[in-house]
């Protein structure tokens, strides 16, 4: 079930989990990081979508910075001046959005691994000799400005235009071809290389630091709710707890429609065929406060579905009809293979976790499937009431994908995440298409100051 | 009289049997019987505490107009701040009737205070204390089953005392997640409940109402301690892939694994020893009787109408359920 869109989700998880830092020890010539093979065969299989990933929301900046590194220190003489830009248009982002303390660790990776192609002598000089902190930065960590300056020039010409400089404006013409041409404010970067060679005044700083990235995260923590109740776990489930204890109404119906539709005005499209599994066994009741929860949620998920995908095949276990009373016992192996004969993109298993006929079988079948010739991939998407639910014994399939919404603020990730999964060519089509979009509207929401 | 309540032959015809449900180390095999038309009231609406009137003194009342509700065996109930107790046995309790039970046991050595009307949920003995508390029922000491829970609570690591609520109350949230791993089906009037690979006890109820509430004290408290028991015991195996070259033959696999597995259910029950019972009549209820059934391997309490079988609670007895294996079902 293995394939190039899975193993860029399975990679996406990573950028957003893995917090190892990203370290250039002085004894190493390179940086040492334990998955950086991870990222050499991500850039290599398709360096495009590996340098979008890193601009996809939650990816960490420990990671980040690898990318970064990935994308200065890899030679694109073989690549196409498409994606060249692109690369250049992603390692600007990064380079708005890191820590600068972060971005010379990179220089000074890229120095150690003598990566000095073109593009990463550009991306060097272009931020520090722009940097809205170069004062800062030049007090605090002149030698490393020197050092990767020097890396970006060469030693012999850095060396020469800081001469230059403070000799006055003999040789400006060769000073300003070497150095002045990738700086904005050219007087600004004299006083500063001058006092990098120790050749001018201390300098001040008065600017004050931008960064590119929106920070805001969708469900903080402080915004879910002290005591999670049947109606507080968005509108859609809130209104369909009402229809299942018993009140269905024509009213209720005509506001279940119409959180829908507000709801997926903000979702991720799919130009695809997804197969969804419905669990409505009994279990999906739930019992107490908590009656009816999972299975209006799970329906949520469904209606939402249904209005972000191409086309949609819903494979129902248990209960009956289109929102029937959970009932029945749970047979997610049959049900798979029922949804693959629809010839799906992917498939999602909508469910509490609890597998009872016979437990076991689903693990089995979506092992088989590999040698079986099936490609479309399975993902389980855990229906539940709250984030805090236990899911050690509700993981049915544990070599599958997982996804879990308990929210309806989480359908917007779990969907995202879900079509990425899709088989080729859809599931890549999906991740270029979304991370694509991303980069314009950062582009759009600032200009960045490395920019030419 | 004897006479051999279990049956044991599989008859997977559908008319009586469910598909078998499994969760961990327990496995159901769910029953569908003719229904009772209201004759018995269920256990949750038609039986409630009134109180204890000194320890081991229980009295429960039906409040229904009509109706007879037939006490579930080994039924107890648990309050904060209060003694907490169980029945030994079951017994009849006639619309409107109040009945002062005074045999009951306490649960909870070391806890004054007597239980009160004020909460109604109820519990069913765990598996492995049923033999013991049906042994004692009749007998007037409300202690007499701590030495049996101190016991229980030794073999699944708890300290050795007689407090069930170490187990009832502590280990909550991971039996009550047995009613949603094993699901109740509509119309379900009863089952067979398999701990590893032994016929652990069987259940029936006169109707489906009233089994759906006696459904979660039985499958999280009386058989779900002895599942919990076993749970972790068994090292998880490697998932094992059909070897099947295209969809159509997985399907045909894991029809085929199905029938294997199902198959292993009713080996299960072939290997269950044809148990002789020796049963005596406790009480009647106008045309019903109720019985307690004496086997080499399981003891419980039956209840007839009219010569019909209508309730049914008999589990395994202690010795027999020693020999668990649940390698066996484990994948």
């Amino acid at each position: 079930m293995s394939n190039q869109s899975q193993n860029t989700v399975a990679f996406l998880r990573h950028l957003t989990t893995d917090r190892g830092p990203f370290l250039v020890r002085r004894t190493e010539v390179a940086p040492s990081c334990d998955d950086q093979p991870l990222h050499e065969t991500h850039y290599q299989q398709a360096p495009d979508l590996y340098a979008l990933c890193g601009i996809a929301e939650k990816a960490l900046p420990e990671q980040q910075a690898r990318i970064l590194f990935q994308l200065l220190a890899c030679s694109r003489v073989e690549l196409s001046l498409e994606i060249r830009q692109m690369l250049d248009r992603v390692t600007t982002q990064l380079l708005t959005a890191l820590d600068p303390q972060q971005v010379l660790t990179v220089f000074l990776a890229s120095r150690r691994a003598r990566a000095n192609h073109k593009h990463t002598r550009r991306a060097i000089l272009r931020y520090l000799l722009n940097h809205p902190r170069l004062e800062e930065l030049a007090n605090q960590r002149r030698p490393t400005l020197v050092d990767c300056l020097e890396h970006a020039l060469g030693k012999n010409v850095a060396r020469a235009c800081a001469r230059f400089i403070g000799e006055g404006n003999e040789q400006d013409n060769y000073v300003r071809r070497h150095l002045l041409r990738f700086a904005h404010d050219p007087e600004r970067v004299r006083k500063v290389v001058a006092a990098l060679y120790r050749r001018g005044e201390l300098l001040v700083s008065n600017s004050t630091f931008v960064v590119a990235f929106p920070t805001k995260v969708a469900n903080q923590e402080d915004d879910v709710p002290r005591t999670i109740t049947a109606t507080n776990r968005g509108e859609i489930a809130a209104t369909l707890v009402h229809v299942y204890r018993g009140g269905s109404n024509a009213e209720l119906n005509a506001a279940v429609q119409r959180f829908v539709q507000e709801e997926v005005t903000c979702l991720p499209r799919f130009d695809g065929t997804v197969a969804l599994i419905l669990d409505a066994s009994a279990s999906t009741q739930g019992y107490g406060e908590r009656e009816f929860c999972c299975i209006s949620q799970s329906q949520a998920f469904r209606l939402v579905l249904e209005q972000c995908c191409a086309k949609l095949h819903v494979v129902q276990v248990g209960g009956a009809g289109d929102l029937a009373r959970p009932d029945g016992d749970t047979d997610l192996a049959t049900a798979v293979l029922d949804a693959l004969d629809t010839e799906p993109d992917v498939v999602a298993i909508v469910s509490d976790g609890y597998e009872n006929h016979l437990q076991g079988d689903l693990a089995r079948v979506v092992a088989s499937l590999p040698d079986a010739g099936v490609q479309t991939p399975v993902v389980f998407c855990h229906s539940k009431f709250s984030g805090k639910d236990d899911l050690n014994l509700r993981r049915p399939a544990p070599g599958v994908p997982e996804l879990e919404f308990w929210h309806q603020e989480d359908f917007a990730e779990v969907l995202w995440f879900l079509f990425a999964h899709a088989r080729s060519p859809k599931g890549e089509a999906f991740l270029r298409q979304e991370l694509g979009q991303r980069l314009v509207s950062l582009e759009r929401e600032k200009q960045s100051w490395i920019a030419n | 009289m004897d006479r051999q309540l279990v049956p044991l032959k599989l008859d997977l015809s559908a008319h009586r049997f469910g598909r078998p449900q499994q969760a961990g180390p327990m496995t159901v095999l769910p029953l569908f019987g003719p229904e009772a038309n209201g004759k018995f009231t269920p256990p949750l609406s038609g039986i409630k505490l009134a109180g204890v009137r000194g320890y081991g003194n229980v009295e429960l009342h039906n409040p229904s107009r009509s109706g007879v509700a037939i006490l579930p065996l080994h039924m107890g109930y648990i309050q904060d701040q209060a003694q907490n107790h169980a029945l030994c046995g079951s017994a009849f309790l006639g619309a409107g009737q109040k009945r002062l039970f005074e045999d009951a046991c306490c649960v909870q050595q070391a806890q004054g205070g007597y239980l009160e009307s004020k909460e109604q949920w109820f519990f069913i003995l765990p598996l492995h204390l049923r033999e013991e508390a049906l042994r004692l029922r009749g007998q007037k000491h409300y202690g007499k089953l701590w030495p049996e829970i101190s016991k229980l609570n030794q073999r699944l690591g708890l300290e050795a005392r007689g407090h069930l609520e170490q187990v009832i109350c502590r280990q909550r949230p991971l039996l009550t997640q047995y009613q949603t791993r094993v699901e109740l089906l509509n119309g379900q009037t009863g089952a067979l409940f398999f701990v590893g690979d032994r016929l652990a006890g069987v259940e029936i109820a006169p109707s489906a109402a009233y089994f759906r509430e006696v459904w979660t004290p039985l499958v999280c408290f009386c058989y779900g301690v002895a599942a919990m028991e076993l749970e972790g015991k068994v090292k998880e195996q490697p998932v094992l892939p059909f070897a099947a070259g295209n969809l159509g033959e997985l399907r045909q696999q894991l029809v085929a694994s199905r029938q294997d597995r199902l198959q292993r259910i009713h080996d299960w029950l072939h290997r269950t020893p044809a148990d002789k019972f020796d049963r005596k009549e406790e009480e009647s209820y106008l045309g019903m009787r109720l019985y307690t059934a004496t086997g080499n391997n399981f003891v419980g309490q039956f209840v007839e109408d009219e010569g019909r079988l209508v309730y049914a609670s008999v589990a395994a007895r202690a010795k027999y359920l020693e020999g668990i294996s649940w390698e066996a079902i484990a994948n």
